[in-house]
């Protein structure tokens, strides 16, 4: 079992990956007005027909970089609940977990060691039915710790589609970017922007894949289990799914 | 010390243990409360997210019950460690008790 990370180290890596898209997109978006403005600048030069090809090439782009724009809409939408999420699966641990087991040694451990004093019936009634309190005390130790490594999973499918929305936005930045250096002259627009067409056209192919894989991920982490209460650990030791009765009424 | 005071003592003490106890697992019952989630916390890409949310709602709501159980359980567990602790004090020596009286609330 993988140790517990903090909160912190989920949100490190997620909110750097945004961060990274957020620059990613500016800089795609600059840099490809910037294209634009360097074709338009020397259409006269470029002719009708070459412009039209052009033109076309850049829509392509554009699509491709309107495509993953709705991505990172889609995910900066979602960036601080899932936020809440991460700490969540942290909260299970330190705020359930953690001081329900330090409830666990009491339950069996007498208060005053003269209780062992205290022969008979009742007696021993008492002990098995504190036996019982102990073992659901240690049941549901065992289902926070469940729901904790739950939501982990799903945290972890949720840095990995941030960090792979990243890699696709820096991409396609660093693509459109080195486009706009190469179309610095007439003879070279149409080779560079054809060569961006289609490294762009590859890049989200790629990267849409990447993510739906993540997004398989995600949806897997659900399992087929839809009530996950009732299904995990020992439901014996919480009869009915309850907490077991020391005292009836 | 008489060996019933002896014993109340003790009763009296293991008692006060399970009414704490139950002081502090209603406090952990109020913090798992507070761990709601809403249905778009769970992801931030375009996938449905309603099956995860609908279990793990499930799940948090379960767990709130079973601590509620624990809360009442654990207080009433006490509360019958005093009952036996009284009788035992009143009668003067440790007598036989009807169990099923004694473990009622």
């Amino acid at each position: 079992m993988p140790a517990h990370l903090t909160d912190i180290e989920y949100e490190g890596p997620f909110n750097s990956a945004f961060t990274e898209i957020q620059n990613g997109i500016s800089t795609c978006v600059e840099k490809f007005n910037e294209l634009v403005g360097q074709v338009n600048d020397r259409r006269r030069l470029l002719g009708p027909l070459l412009l039209w090809w052009i033109k076309g090439k850049l829509e392509s782009v554009r699509d491709g970089l309107q495509t993953i724009i709705e991505k990172v809409q889609y995910a900066l939408d979602h960036q601080v609940p899932v936020l809440s999420l991460m700490r969540t699966s942290f909260r299970w641990v330190t705020e359930v977990k953690t001081p329900v087991s330090d409830l666990s040694f009491t339950t069996t451990d007498p208060a005053d060691y003269n209780l062992a004093k205290w022969t008979g019936d009742a007696s021993s009634l008492y002990s098995s039915m504190a036996g019982k309190q102990k073992a659901a005390v240690d049941e549901t130790v065992v289902k926070a710790e469940f729901i904790s490594q739950w939501l982990f999973k799903m945290a972890k499918a949720n840095v990995d589609y941030a960090v792979e929305l990243a890699k696709i936005v820096t991409g396609m930045a660093g693509k459109i970017t080195q486009a706009a250096i190469d179309a610095a002259t007439v003879i070279d627009i149409p080779w560079a922007i054809d060569t961006l067409a289609k490294m762009i056209g590859d890049l989200v192919t790629a990267g849409l894949n990447n993510l739906l894989t993540i997004g398989q991920r995600f949806m897997d982490a659900l399992g087929n289990v839809r009530d996950i209460a009732t299904q995990v650990g020992d439901h014996s030791k919480l009869p009915g799914g309850n907490w077991p009765e020391a005292v009836r009424g | 010390m008489s060996q019933v005071t002896v014993i109340t003592d003790a009763l009296r003490a293991e008692g006060r243990k399970w009414c704490q106890l139950s002081d502090q697992i209603a406090t952990i019952k109020t913090a798992t409360e507070g761990l709601e989630l809403s249905t778009s916390a769970f992801f931030i890409g375009d996938a449905n997210a309603q099956l995860h949310s609908g279990a793990y709602e499930k799940f948090q709501l379960f767990m709130v019950h079973i601590l509620s159980g624990a809360v009442t359980e654990f207080d009433q567990f006490g509360g019958s460690l005093y009952k036996a602790a009284d009788a035992y004090d009143n009668a003067d020596e440790i007598i036989a008790l009807d169990l099923n009286e004694l473990y009622r609330p």
